[in-house]
């Protein structure tokens, strides 16, 4: 069964990632650090976006790219309840928690290959393993 | 990156620096292409923890997969999920998706015994 499209599948440290992307940007990609955004407006032409340290700055389109307390995405969807005429108050606009809780542990592969040699973990890439209550998934 | 000159692009960031944390990103075939549009492949091959085509796992390949494969002349497939039902004794697996070059596939997989 065909599932998804070309190119399989990667996988990065995410501070590596980051540090390669952060090496390649071009001079006229500038960053900007400790700005939290409070808010933005939407004006005719352009954006103007609010931070916390003070500084006011303009953009012709903003990308949020916030995380999941992100505040453009909350402002957007309330802006657009408030616009269509929505109760925002019933929308699901902030993030609720699902009532599942994760939990995440590191064991170092060679503590467990004294311990349990034949454990499945050590040849097979990525196991999810499911039972009634709980769901887990192990990797190396 | 930086194919567009006439574009201004700003990055604010809430951090005070770009922290040495975080967990693991797997990146499926969608956003991998975005970067190679960008021109970003070779860069981040570099800093990869591994290629769908390094994958170890064939062995772990069901028979029925690898009949599926040589009659359709698909390319063996790298294991890259396996599904187990756990809440029991003995435990199994279900399900494998598998994973080379240039396609994702999701196997039924059948009890061996």
């Amino acid at each position: 069964m065909y599932i998804a499209g070309r190119g399989g599948i990667r996988d990065f440290h995410h501070a590596e990632f980051q540090k390669a992307l952060l090496k390649h940007l071009p001079p006229t990609c500038t960053t900007h650090l400790s700005h939290r955004l409070t808010s933005y407006v939407e004006g005719d032409s352009s954006v103007k976006l609010n931070f916390e340290n003070g500084v006011v700055a303009d953009c012709h389109v903003l990308i949020g790219a916030d995380g999941i307390k992100s505040v453009v995405r909350s402002q957007l969807m309330k802006d657009r309840a408030d616009k269509a005429g929505v109760d925002r108050s019933t929308e699901t606009i902030d993030v609720i928690w699902s009532g599942t809780s994760a939990y995440r542990g590191l064991i170092q592969s060679h503590v467990l290959v004294t311990r349990m040699p034949n454990h499945r973990t050590l040849t097979i890439p990525t196991m999810v393993r499911f039972s009634s209550s709980r769901n887990s998934i192990f990797f190396v | 990156m930086g194919a567009r000159d006439d574009i201004d692009v700003n990055i604010y960031e809430q951090a005070a620096h770009f922290a040495e944390i975080g967990a693991g990103i797997s990146m499926l075939p969608r956003a991998w292409d975005i970067l190679k549009k960008l021109g970003l492949d070779a860069v981040l091959e570099e800093v990869a923890t591994n290629s769908p085509s390094d994958r170890p796992g064939t062995f772990a390949i069901h028979r029925l997969v690898l009949c599926l494969c040589s009659q359709a002349n698909i390319p063996i497939l790298d294991l890259i999920f396996q599904f187990r039902k756990s809440d029991q004794s003995e435990g199994f697996a279900f399900t494998e998706v598998d994973t080379k070059g240039k396609a994702l596939y999701l196997s039924l997989y059948l009890r061996a015994n």
